[in-house]
């Protein structure tokens, strides 16, 4: 729907008549993000203050017009482009920091803070917030969780996903949600995160902020080839150390960046690693030595680190304007961010870097190497159509080989519009249609971000599902019968507590099965019926260690039952049958996944109303670490978004829990 | 109005060389960078008033995209012109070095706006013509201000922007005496404020010279920063043609010329876009630019002046068109070796104060970015602040008397003693 005059009217009784633009000018000024896609909207809203959402969202509703949330438009995808026109609610002026409290460690924050600002409040007192993308000096808060943002201190401390800890929502029809980490059932914070605006409008975060920490030393490494540099990049891994960051680049990024923020790169050296290990000055000098000898292995030709924080800043300066300063080459810049499971690096780049040649494209590469991710920076003149065409061919090409060689097509920024097409060359239709499922059971209307992350039509492209494991097969199948008959059913653990005479179960007594414990990317892949106990075992007989206790529960129980929702960060990839009989497939051994919605969070802590897991990846360490202890489990409550999903993915209440039974009884 | 904008640039000066103003423009991939550090914008926090909103609008502007002819485009397109001081923030935040500056003055040039009050226009045009006039009219002015007429006069329509500048004005000041000499080894061009308003800012940057050997000051020489700016283009290529001849009749036309405002510096660096397309123009414009030393180039390792200034320092080196240019990195190095721990390096985000005489002409939009950069000051706790020109050497005064009065304010040059 259009933009009515009668809609604008009663908009800018909520906002005023200075709020809402309609110009030609501010239309055309708002119509783009940092990526090639532009489309202007009808309309542009300057939010002021957090409480004028929801009115705003509610005449949006009414008169069915489509929104973008949008605050410095800085993404990489096109996420930010009002494809359907419709209306952006430009949400910068919601730039108040609210509450420090550095004793229960968190900040409470409006979604146009600017993260670097917020960093900048943290640091005299002692704390950082641990997401750091590198447009950090103008990208915000909101933002950040939208398109669930990293950076380089990833790879130690998570991304945005990790550390909000409660959020204030609007749905798309103007209903107000509260999120917290402590609520019971799934982590609908975590499926936000990411969400890439589509789900609605944020408008309050409480994110984690953590001690600074004292000891820090930053490597700057250079190699005479990227191969050698992403080899080290494998066997840092496989050694278990894991850098504060690590993050590559090649001559060319080195080049121009150097020109810009004079940090002493080496200009000729084929690849640079810039790497920050922290903790103790003991363990940080264990670590150097050993940093050291793999280097000089892989043929370093220079193993340095800052000696001042402000040399150490200067390292940071350059890797942080990289994007940035590809201005210095090219008048426009086509980035991708597809990431593969970190020992899949060394041939990925072999195999990007083959496509770069046959297609004689000029491209930089920069990488965040110690999460598999990295970022082509493909040259281009978007003016020259023909240009376009063959650079957007390159870039698709690059992604479809992440998706390959196992990982993803995008790691940190998202799909947005740009990348929605290879949606369907990642998952296949179940998966799909999932994702779309939460997309329409909390946006029936389809009035929130439009036609971003969903491929056109996906159910005739999506590829072929994959092939399913015996035992799960058989669970599908008696799935399937539940189905047919209608018969509603239980789904339970090895060691459910569920107390139960009903001869209707979905059991995953029968996923046993330990399927690889990968040493070199430091990840396991179990199927959820096995125990904790046999888990411990296994994993101790490799030699490396999980956050998980040993213990009579299964690994499918410990995830979906609440118990452990600090294992959430840690699950990488999930398998699971959901109630329509549908297998889904999310993730993997990947370090970081931004393509579509979190899956694996929707589905932590469902207690079994959303679907049986049937399968975990999830990542362990070297050394160990602290073992989490059980929470008690908080019974299902009656939160309103998890009723609401619930309902969409089983309209038939199929699946029943032991409230319901009772009831039948 | 006789101030309009009627001519455009082709090309402009940029990190790559001359480029075509399209090509120039088209160089932003809207990373927005240079946002936070744009004073418009962190007050506003709206897109068109972003450098990237400004690179976007010309960028449209120039395709066809946008017209800006009727209302209310027009006159967003022209708040969002005026709202920028030219400070050269965006420059520095630009990984690119992509030129905003230049491309909002060429945003003027196609909106055709005028921001020069035209009393203050023909009073600068009185400069070049009559120079002697001008003179007498600085001085009966100084004069009336002290006699407090002039404030009254400021009340008048067309004088309003009097008011600022009698505010921001030295209480007392005269015209500077200086030197002439046939074989000069090097050119002073003095700025109109070190000329009129400062002249000890004169006089020490004429010492500091004549250290050098013979020094020849081009007195009433307009540099034609001004008319660039807030004037008509043609007129400012005519004042730069001039001073190239001037330049090439004196010795072997490669003396060395010196400026004490880094601002001209700047303008100066870059006057080959003027000339873009004649050839023989453009290479005596690259003579001429490659001729052009500021005060830092001068200054003495050891400043004999060091221990006269109250500690910590700060250097805002705002400055028209760009932040990063050899002066302003090498003030930064003197006063971090001068002053080591007591140097206080600005960040990223740090106000600073609005160059090319903002005050003069858009005082009503002065106050609010100098606000930034005292500001700044104050949350630094600096006590003495280096700025790199005379006239923000007198914006700053005034608002750091006012709102943070423990700050000195001193033009680079007082180093020297």
């Amino acid at each position: 729907m259009k933009l009515t005059p009668v809609a604008k009217k009663q908009l800018v009784k909520i906002l005023g008549s200075a709020s809402v633009l309609t110009d030609e000018l501010s239309l055309a000024l708002y119509a783009y993000d940092c990526s090639l896609s532009r489309t202007r909207p009808e309309g542009v809203l300057l939010i002021n203050k957090c409480e004028q959402i929801a009115p705003v969202l509610r005449v949006l509703h009414q008169y069915h017009i489509p929104f973008v949330p949008r605050a410095s438009a800085t993404n990489h995808a096109g996420s930010c482009v009002p494809l359907q026109g419709g209306v952006i609610l430009n949400l910068t002026a919601l730039d108040h920091v609210l509450e420090i409290n550095t004793k229960q460690q968190f900040a409470l924050v409006e979604p146009g803070v600017i993260t670097a600002d917020l960093q900048e409040r943290l640091a005299p007192l002692g704390y950082f917030y641990a997401p750091d993308p590198a447009s950090q000096r103008v990208c915000t808060l909101g933002g950040n969780m939208a398109q669930n943002a990293s950076g380089a201190r990833c790879l130690k401390y998570g991304g945005t996903l990790d550390h909000v800890l409660a959020a204030d929502f609007v749905l798309a029809d103007g209903t107000e949600v509260s999120l917290s980490r402590q609520d019971a059932g799934p982590d609908f914070i975590g499926l936000l995160c990411g969400s890439e605006g589509t789900l609605g409008v944020l408008t309050k975060l409480k994110v984690r902020i953590l001690p600074l920490v004292k000891q820090v030393r930053t490597f700057l490494i250079s190699f005479p080839s990227l191969q050698n540099s992403v080899e080290v990049v494998s066997e840092l891994t496989a050694q278990g150390i894991v850098p504060r960051c690590l993050e590559a680049m090649d001559k060319l990024t080195a080049q121009s960046v150097e020109a810009f923020s004079h940090a002493g790169y080496p200009t000729e050296a084929e690849a640079l690693l810039i790497l920050e290990l922290d903790g103790t000055l003991a363990n940080i000098e264990r670590e150097t030595q050993l940093v050291e000898k793999i280097c000089r292995h892989h043929k370093a030709l220079q193993v340095i680190f800052a000696k001042t924080e402000e040399e150490r800043q200067k390292l940071w300066k350059g890797r942080r304007n990289a994007f940035a300063a590809m201005s210095r080459l090219a008048p426009s810049v086509m980035v991708g961010d597809g990431t593969v499971p970190r020992s899949n690096l060394p041939q990925a780049l072999k195999r990007v870097q083959q496509v770069l040649q046959n297609h004689h494209a000029k491209a930089s590469l920069l990488f965040h190497a110690g999460d598999g991710n990295f970022h082509p920076h493909l040259l281009f003149d978007e003016r020259n159509q023909l240009q376009t065409v063959r650079t957007t061919r390159v870039l698709r090409e690059i992604l479809k080989i992440c998706v390959d060689e196992q990982g993803t097509l995008s790691g940190e920024h998202g799909i947005g519009v740009e990348k929605r097409a290879l949606m369907a060359y990642q998952y296949d239709v179940d998966t799909l249609s999932a994702m779309a499922r939460i997309k329409q059971v909390l946006d029936p209307q389809n009035l929130s971000n439009p036609l971003k992350i969903f491929p056109h039509q996906f159910t005739e492209k999506a590829r072929e599902p994959m092939a399913l494991r015996l035992n799960v097969q058989v669970l599908q199948d008696t799935l399937l019968s539940y189905i047919r008959a209608k018969e509603p059913f239980f789904i339970c653990g090895q060691n459910s507590q569920l107390k139960t005479k009903a001869s209707t179960l979905l059991s995953a007594k029968t996923l046993q099965e330990i399927i690889e414990i990968d040493t070199a990317n430091y990840t396991v892949t179990a199927q959820a019926g096995v125990t904790l106990n046999t888990l411990y075992k296994a994993l101790h007989k490799a030699g490396i260690y999980s956050i998980l206790p040993d213990g009579k529960g299964t690994l499918g129980g410990a995830f979906c039952s609440g118990k452990f929702p600090e294992f959430y960060a840690h699950v990488i990839g999930i398998e699971a049958l959901l109630p329509d009989g549908s297998c889904v497939h999310y993730g993997g051994k990947l370090m970081k996944n931004a393509a579509g919605y979190h899956l694996t969070r929707l589905l932590a802590g469902s207690q079994g109303t959303l679907g049986l897991v049937t399968q975990l990846t999830f990542r362990v360490f070297a050394y160990p670490q602290t073992v989490l202890k059980a929470k008690p489990v908080q019974q299902k409550s009656s939160n309103f978004l998890w009723k609401r999903i619930r309902d969409g993915f089983d309209p038939s209440h199929l699946i029943l829990n032991c409230k319901e039974e009772k009831a039948r009884a | 109005m006789p101030n309009i904008q009627r001519e455009h640039l082709t090309s402009l000066q940029t990190l790559n060389g001359l480029r075509n103003i399209q090509d120039s423009v088209s160089f932003c991939n809207r990373c927005g960078m240079c946002a936070s550090v744009c004073p418009s914008y962190q007050q506003t926090r709206q897109e068109p008033f972003s450098p990237r909103g400004r690179n976007q609008t010309l960028r449209l502007m120039l395709s066809g995209k946008v017209k800006l002819k009727r209302e209310p485009e027009r006159k967003l397109a022209e708040e969002m012109v005026r709202s920028c001081v030219l400070c050269g923030q965006c420059v520095q935040a630009c990984p690119g070095e992509i030129p905003t500056p230049e491309h909002v003055l060429e945003l003027r040039r196609r909106l055709g706006i005028s921001l020069l009050p035209t009393t203050l226009f023909l009073l600068l045009r009185l400069r070049q013509t009559a120079p002697k006039l001008f003179a007498v009219f600085v001085k009966i002015g100084l004069a009336l201000r002290w006699t407090g007429v002039l404030y009254l006069l400021a009340c008048v329509p067309g004088f309003t922007w009097g008011w600022h500048v009698l505010q921001i004005l030295p209480r007392k000041a005269a015209s500077s005496a200086g030197g002439y000499c046939t074989d000069p080894s090097l050119i002073y061009l003095p700025s109109l404020e070190a000329e009129y308003l400062m002249p000890t800012l004169f006089q020490q940057t004429y010492d500091l010279a004549s250290h050098r050997g013979n020094v020849l000051v081009w007195r009433n020489t307009p540099s034609g920063l001004f008319e660039y700016i807030y004037g008509d283009i043609r007129r400012a290529r005519k004042l730069v043609r001039q001073l190239i001849s001037k330049h090439a009749a004196v010795g072997d036309g490669k003396r060395p010329v010196l400026t004490d405002s880094i601002d001209i510096y700047n303008f100066l660096t870059r006057s080959t876009q003027l000339f873009a397309g004649f050839k023989l123009l453009e290479r005596k414009a690259e003579n001429f630019a490659a001729c052009i030393r500021y005060v830092t180039d001068f200054l003495p390792e050891k400043a004999p002046a060091k221990n006269t200034f109250a500690m910590p320092v700060q250097l805002l080196s705002g400055a028209a068109f760009s932040q990063q240019t050899l002066p302003q990195l090498k003030a930064q190095q003197i006063l971090r070796s001068l002053f080591r721990e007591n140097f206080v390096q600005c960040g990223y985000k740090d106000g600073t104060i609005p160059p090319v005489g903002c005050g003069f002409v858009k005082h009503t939009r002065a106050p609010a970015y100098s606000l930034l950069a005292v500001q700044s000051i104050s949350a630094h706790q600096t006590k003495t602040v280096f700025v790199l020109s005379g006239l923000a050497a007198l914006e700053l005064t005034f608002y750091a008397r006012k709102f943070y009065p423990v700050a000195q304010v001193r033009h680079i040059i007082e180093l020297n003693g």
